[in-house]
């Protein structure tokens, strides 16, 4: 009997179609800015050298990646209940690809990208950046291993599995601890231009409230995630886990605002909030976003129920920490620097990421074992017993 | 304004995504398609004690030389819903890969196919009046029928047991998703029902039209199918 090959072409969806242009166009930009350089496709400058891909790429994606590390120690460190074990596998693989895209994304911003190698052997202590590329080469070390069971269960690698799964809370620790150090650096590669940021972001505290908020948004964007996989693959939605993590982000989040206030009022520059200016407006609506809707939404027993009010919720939160890491890294220098707003090439960059994000995340859920088997690890008890089943 | 910018442009291409996926979810409304979350598979029962066939029938050997079959946990939760279940009469001589009994659903049936060749010696006739005993455990309640095997030392070893057996069921619900996935999402009336993989859902078969149910059974249940 011969077998049957069958080679089927996906069906052109409307988001395929932007799939496709965007990657035309990407590929594009990347030919003219790795032969003429960064000038010839970004809208950067010396004044300016930090713009759309460092200030969303990197920083909001690396935050919205967060969701990687609260959950892995949720369930494997702090061990507050089993339920929250059928999301592991699916917010470490938004994780995973989230660094990956940072990493593609890094290649299109640095100058010489052909050196990115340099701080494996040319360490400079003394550099935050230097931090920041140690801890996103092992994190996302890390994390690939992290994710590897998921690999060795599809194609049936037993020993491998076996052997990665005695060491997984070695390597759920070692991600806290980079995440933890990465996710604030990250706030730290700021503290130097204090004179240059607007007093509403800047703040000795840039790293602490960049920890506390991708703790918040990790949370949410294991809520949105879960949305989105509910819809797309007809997964089931857990309402009692995105409960759970709801409580969570309303914590984190009054925790984010003490912490920010407090640091305002202390630095007396709760004043700039309450001026007539752009800044204050952009301000406000990160706040708003971020914090008090997510807060207001989750803390309604009623809402807090409803998958779509969930959405919101985490919906909320996501934006106001986009907000958040744009108005740090870009509206915070406008003033001092002039307005800067990306080019179309470096949009296109952006969204051809994010898109790749999403379509990889598809292809993956569909090929791997990311939710939770049909088939238990061990069978159940009941049924698995000593007792050889009585027939009538 | 870039934040601005980012912002609306997150929204205006999630809010393009919601109204797609409301059209489709109407589409197939009006295709009769079910809607709604699928529910979840519950984890499949396995009993270590039983020889299990690739075709999901468990045989339990007796003491005196028969041995009892069933159908195993995975295919009763493929099917979800089942409505009648019909055997072939004590008596019968069935070879090995003949059907031995059907499980029906509205008007479809699923042949299940003799792992081993033998006179069926009896029926198990309180499971024909109440085919919903089969979900409450298939492997005690739910036996189908008792066989006096003839080759059954050859047959035998080559069936899955304990530890083979849990591992061949894994890669069982493996295979089910990538059946799923591959074959059917591309079909417009069972995107939604698993557009892209994920987990299957109990009672998945149910979902599924005429020519899906064939391929399935093709697949899962057909391993000792005769010429």
């Amino acid at each position: 009997m011969s077998p049957k090959i069958r080679i089927k072409l996906p069906k052109l969806t409307f988001w395929r179609a932007v799939l496709l242009v965007l990657w035309v166009l990407a590929a594009y930009v990347a030919v003219i800015r790795f032969t003429k350089g960064l000038g010839a496709v970004t809208n950067l400058r010396d004044d300016f050298p930090w713009g759309l891909w460092i200030g969303f790429d990197v920083l909001c994606g690396v935050a919205l990646a967060a969701g990687g590390f609260t959950i892995a120690a949720l369930v494997y460190i702090f061990d507050i209940g089993k339920k929250y074990h059928s999301i592991t596998r699916p917010t470490v693989l938004t994780a995973f690809l989230g660094y990956l895209l940072v990493i593609a994304a890094l290649m299109f911003d640095l100058g010489r990208p052909w050196n990115i190698w340099h701080p494996l052997v040319m360490w400079n202590h003394h550099s935050v950046m230097f931090e920041v590329a140690w801890c996103v080469m092992l994190y996302t070390t890390v994390l690939a291993l992290e994710f590897s069971p998921v690999v060795f269960e599809k194609f049936g690698w037993h020993l491998p599995l076996k052997l990665v799964r005695s060491f997984m809370l070695v390597f759920v620790v070692a991600g806290v601890l980079l995440s933890t150090l990465h996710q604030s650096s990250l706030g730290s590669l700021y503290l130097i231009l204090p004179e240059k940021m607007h007093p509403l972001w800047y703040s000795p505290l840039l790293p602490v409230l960049f920890f506390i908020s991708a703790v918040g948004v990790g949370l949410a964007m294991t809520i949105f995630e879960s949305f989105l996989s509910h819809r797309a693959f007809r997964k089931e939605l857990e309402l009692d886990v995105l409960v759970g993590l709801a409580r969570g982000v309303i914590l984190v989040e009054v925790i984010y605002l003490t912490v920010r206030f407090l640091d305002m009022i202390n630095r007396h520059v709760l004043g700039y909030a309450f001026q007539f200016t752009r800044e204050a407006a952009l301000f406000w609506l990160e706040i708003l976003l971020m914090a008090v809707i997510p807060i207001v939404i989750f803390s309604i027993p009623k809402l807090v129920v409803k998958r779509n009010w969930l959405f919101y919720g985490a919906v909320a939160n996501v934006l106001g920490l986009v907000m958040n890491r744009l108005n740090v890294s870009i509206t915070s220098l406008e003033r001092w620097a002039g307005p800067y707003f990306p080019k179309w090439q470096e949009i296109v960059v952006t969204a051809a990421l994010v898109a790749t994000g999403f379509a990889v995340f598809g292809w993956v859920a569909k090929n791997f074992p990311i939710f939770e088997s049909p088939v238990p690890e061990e069978p159940e008890p009941e049924a698995a017993g000593s007792e050889a089943p009585t027939y009538a | 304004m870039v934040a601005i910018f980012v912002v609306l442009t997150i929204i205006v291409f999630l809010t393009i995504d919601a109204i797609l996926q409301k059209r489709e979810a109407k589409r197939l409304a009006l295709a009769g398609v079910p809607q709604g979350a699928a529910p979840r598979l519950p984890k499949v029962r396995v009993v270590k004690g039983l020889f299990y066939a690739p075709n999901h029938l468990w045989m339990k050997v007796l003491a005196n030389g028969q041995a009892k079959l069933g159908v195993d946990d995975f295919a009763v939760k493929l099917l979800g819903r089942i409505d009648a279940i019909e055997t072939v009469e004590p008596g019968t001589y069935v070879k090995k890969g003949q059907p031995i009994a059907w499980l029906k659903q509205g008007k479809r049936r699923l042949a299940l196919r003799a792992p081993v060749s033998g006179r069926v010696t009896q029926v198990n006739r309180s499971l024909l009046e109440n085919p919903e005993q089969i979900k409450e455990n298939p492997y005690t309640r739910g036996w189908l029928v008792s066989i006096e095997p003839e080759d059954l030392g050859e047959t035998a070893p080559k069936l899955l047991i304990a530890e083979r057996a849990v591992r061949w069921l894994r890669r069982e619900g493996q295979r089910l998703r990538e059946f799923l996935g591959e074959t059917l999402a591309a079909r417009p009336d069972v995107g939604l029902t698993m557009a892209d993989g994920g987990v299957p859902a109990e009672g998945v078969l149910s979902y599924l039209d005429d020519q899906a149910w064939r391929e399935c059974e093709a697949r899962f249940f057909s391993m000792y199918e005769t010429e």
